[in-house]
């Protein structure tokens, strides 16, 4: 059954911009769908959409189902209840997402306590077992740390503990290791995989990286203009891709096993509704 | 933290001993000669000479800074013999007119500034906090836009001439306030309260307007902060990711503001004493100014110098504790 | 080979001769900084034409009109409304019968020409200062930034008592504006260092570098015109500050000295007389909120005019 359908889904902001516009997606339970396209595709907005975080005065329609329950159109009560329970978020910037006031102890355990009956102490063990659990190293010591006195891949580490305390079913990964450094990428992306296959939580991976996806997801959705313009397995979509865009985003991707090319082709943007043209 | 402390406490020792060299500079390197003006008018000049004498004047100014700031520390006397008068620590001379030390008008007049300047920063942080946060999470309401002229109204009205119409309205024309006086909190609360609340509405006037534009513009810096998505992303109610999340890093600058403000006016609400014709702290500089009174001039103005800076070290002190960053650094 | 050099003097004219044409017309706009403008306007014509005010009421700001007063009611005005007649617009001083129409108008001169000669000191002083500091950082930096610091935790308003009540006998509206834009400067010279700091570490400057352009011309071409929208909101800013510490200072009797009228002189005159008398403290007080008030608002509308960001 599938955990979370998004039918002819649109978001307009109040300047006027169509950001997503008549999306189709499918996710099901357990499994890891990429979300792709360039910036501006609109893939972010979906995700927030779906979190029901989008500011008030964005008009939305269309349809997000996620475990048979109806989200657009629910109340701030019911979706609260969701969000960090049932679905949990993971953002771009982990520094600027954690609150420099609290220490990443205290950031987990109020993600706990605001779905679960717990005590202070018992929400902090289980923000200590949580670090420990993504990795951190010295997990009773560094849950009474600050943001700031952590790396950039640890306090990405931070987050994914933060969404994970209560075992969401579905997790969205928005753009989870753009701003990290490369080994660090790798390492945060070796983490996503061994808890999904730890605890069977499906992902929903946003990335403009054509790699990342390629390593962590079963299906892609590749967005351009606020429309999915190829949806499949990423086997099927990256070997015979059928969209004229999908051709340009992969012809993008640096290879190490293919010939050098003289210059990497780069995407010029068309107008809306064209595909774009690859030049080399 | 101690270190860091001990640090600024130093800064600010230094900084009090440039104002206080810098005021002496002023008094003593600048046309009117201090001998007259203890003196009086009608004076002889035997008479002016003995003055010089006895209040050092004849020294070079060096030597007369160094007896000044000895007279604060250890106290001091001046004249010899019989005549010799004493100054108990911290001895900032006497005053011209009263033959008062100035140590003991200043102490004498902090209760009432105090009085004022506590009451009013109360209401004026309520207030301004309270609106400025009600017009951030509802910008561009009816509310919002009401809230901001009212606001740039507050900030554009002297205080003075906020003073001359709420004693108009309030105690000439309808009767319902006293004049004000100086009545001790422990004797007469309510009378304090009656005397001290048209200043604290004159005050807060000013400064809730003031207030309410930084909080609006703060709380609507950190409510566009991505941490404050994440705590609505991990379901925290609303009420919660306000409070902890959006308002605390948005009264971090409100701190640094209120303590230099507070310190401002503990030294004396110079304008608003003066108005209303309160013996404060400010209301004794005013006086001091129109009869060149100079010991009490240079003791207000180092008085007051020393609660301002008294009021950096606390503000970044506070600061260093509310924030972890700080902290570390420190 | 100037000629192939990019003109961007020229250039940069006529781009900035357009941003203020658009900044005048975003002013001109918006109902509240239109009403700001036009008060501002309307004051400095009144300042000017304190003049011709005088000679077409027939009066002077310093004549004594005793016919105007009742000496059986202490010196009350006669008439109603602070004795407002065809002869004194505005009223008369109770006491003395002088012209308040006259007297504010005059008093307007002197509030104005302070504060912005004030703003003058304080923004010249502050942009070379600040650009100083942060154009050639290091040493230069490190004093000016200390001087700056040290300056802005003086208590000024009783520093700058001290020091006008310790200098008798110097003309004291030429004492105000220069003790006013002393104590001014730091507030303009932080805002210019920051900004000469990025802009002087910005690609642009880079490559004028580069290109082989001298410092002097890096800081005329290149580092200058980026400085003037946020030092003209400082300008604009610092107006109603001084105009506000002037009427200030008058009110404690430091300021500008009687005869010549002054607005917060005015208002300490009419303290006495305020319970029997209200109009004699109203009109002056009046006059001081709205000029404060309207560069107040004019301050806020031009920063949010040149910054689209802070307009929220």
């Amino acid at each position: 059954m599938s955990l979370l359908t998004v039918r002819d889904l649109s978001v307009e902001f109040p300047s006027g911009v169509r950001a997503v516009d008549g999306l189709d997606l499918e996710l099901d339970a357990g499994r890891v769908l990429g979300v792709v396209g360039e910036s501006g595709s609109g893939k972010s907005v979906t995700s927030l959409a779906v979190m029901g975080l989008l500011p008030p005065d964005t008009r939305t329609s269309g349809d997000i189902r996620f475990q048979g329950r109806q989200l657009t159109g629910a109340g701030p009560r019911a979706l609260r209840a969701l969000r960090g329970d049932r679905m949990a978020m993971i953002f771009q910037d982990p520094l600027s997402c954690l609150n420099p006031y609290y220490t990443v102890g205290f950031q987990i355990a109020e993600a706990y306590r605001a779905h679960r009956r717990a005590g202070r102490r018992a929400a902090r063990d289980i923000a200590v077992r949580m670090l420990d659990r993504v990795g951190i190293p010295e997990p009773e010591r560094r849950a009474r740390a600050y943001p700031h006195e952590f790396s950039g891949g640890m306090r990405q580490r931070v987050l994914i503990a933060m969404a994970l305390c209560l075992e969401p079913d579905l997790l969205i990964a928005d753009e989870p290791t753009t701003a990290l450094d490369v080994t660090v990428q790798a390492q945060i992306l070796d983490l996503l995989r061994e808890l999904r296959e730890r605890s069977g939580t499906a992902i929903m991976l946003i990335t403009h990286d054509m790699g990342v996806v390629a390593g962590l997801a079963d299906d892609v959705v590749v967005m351009h203009g606020g429309r999915a313009v190829e949806h499949g397995a990423v086997r099927d979509v990256f070997y015979q891709p059928r969209a004229a865009y999908t051709r340009g985003l992969l012809a993008c991707v640096p290879r190490v096993d293919g010939p050098l090319p003289e210059r990497l082709p780069t995407l010029r943007t068309p107008a809306a509704g064209e595909p774009p043209e690859v030049t080399s | 933290m101690i270190l860091y402390a001990l640090r600024r406490l130093a800064v600010a020792v230094v900084i009090l001993l440039v104002i206080c060299g810098a005021t002496f500079a002023i008094f003593y390197l600048m046309p009117a000669d201090p001998a007259q003006g203890a003196c009086g008018k009608a004076c002889s000049p035997e008479r002016i000479a003995q003055i010089r004498t006895t209040l050092g004047l004849n020294h070079p100014v060096l030597i007369q800074f160094r007896d000044y700031l000895a007279g604060i520390v250890a106290g001091r006397s001046y004249g010899t013999g019989a005549q010799a008068v004493t100054c108990p620590i911290p001895c900032l001379g006497f005053s011209f007119q009263t033959n008062e030390p100035v140590w003991g008008l200043l102490t004498e007049r902090l209760p009432v500034s105090v009085s004022i300047a506590v009451g009013a920063a109360a209401l004026w942080l309520a207030v301004g906090v309270t609106a400025g946060v009600v017009s951030a999470l509802r910008r561009g309401s009816v509310w919002d836009r009401a809230a901001m002229v009212a606001a740039l109204g507050g900030v554009s009205l002297p205080v003075y001439f906020t003073a001359l119409v709420l004693q108009y309205l309030l105690v000439v024309k309808a009767g319902v306030l006293p004049y004000p006086q100086a009545v001790a909190l422990t004797d007469d609360p309510v009378g304090w309260a009656e005397s001290m609340l048209m200043p604290w509405i004159t005050l807060a006037m000013l400064y809730a307007g003031i207030y309410a534009r930084i909080t609006r513009g703060e709380m609507l810096e950190s409510l566009g902060q991505n941490f404050v998505r994440t705590a609505r992303a991990k379901g925290l109610p609303e009420r919660t990711v306000l409070r902890r999340h959006a308002l605390r890093p948005a009264l971090m600058p409100i701190v640094t503001i209120f303590g230099m403000d507070l310190g401002a006016l503990l030294g004396g609400a110079l304008i608003t004493e003066s108005a209303f014709g309160l013996p404060g702290v400010g209301k004794l500089a005013a006086d001091a100014i129109n009869s060149a009174d100079q010991p009490v001039i240079l003791g207000v103005t180092l008085f007051a110098a020393g609660f301002v800076v008294l009021a950096n070290v606390a503000v970044d002190l506070v600061y260093a504790a509310l924030d972890p960053r700080v902290r570390a650094v420190g | 080979m100037t000629a192939t050099l990019p003109a961007s003097v020229p250039g940069a004219t006529r781009r900035a001769d357009r941003r203020e044409a658009s900044l005048l017309r975003r002013l001109l706009t918006q109902p509240s900084s239109a009403l700001a403008l036009v008060s501002v306007c309307l004051l400095v014509a009144v300042a000017l034409g304190a003049p011709l005010i005088t000679w077409l009421t027939g009066t002077s700001p310093t004549a004594f009109h005793s016919e105007a007063v009742d000496p059986a009611l202490g010196g009350l005005p006669r008439g109603a409304a602070g004795g407002i007649t065809s002869a004194h617009w505005l009223g008369v001083e109770p006491g003395s019968g002088r012209d308040i129409l006259a007297r504010v108008a005059y008093g307007a001169r002197v509030s104005l020409l302070i504060s912005v000669l004030a703003t003058a000191i304080s923004v010249a002083l502050g942009t070379a200062l600040g650009l100083a500091a942060g154009f050639f950082g290091g040493w230069t930096d490190a004093v000016i930034g200390r001087v700056m610091d040290l300056l802005m935790s003086f208590p000024s308003l009783i520093f700058m008592i001290a020091l006008i009540s310790a200098a008798p006998g110097v003309n004291r509206q030429l004492l105000l504006v220069v003790v006013l834009g002393f104590f001014g400067w730091p507030y303009v010279g932080r805002l210019v260092r920051g900004q000469a700091t990025v802009l002087a570490r910005g690609e642009f400057v880079a490559a004028a570098r580069v290109l082989g352009a001298s410092r002097r011309a890096l800081l005329v071409r290149e580092v200058l015109p980026g400085l003037t929208g946020p030092v003209l909101v400082v300008a604009t800013m610092s107006i109603p500050n001084y105009v506000a510490t002037e009427a200030g200072l008058s009110f404690l009797g430091i300021g500008v000295q009687p005869p010549t009228p002054s607005w917060g002189q005015m208002i300490a005159a009419a303290v006495p007389w305020y319970a029997a008398d209200p109009m004699y403290f109203l009109i002056p007080g009046a006059f001081l909120f709205i000029t404060v008030l309207a560069f107040n608002v004019l301050g806020d509308a031009i920063r949010d005019a040149l910054d689209p960001r802070s307009r929220r």
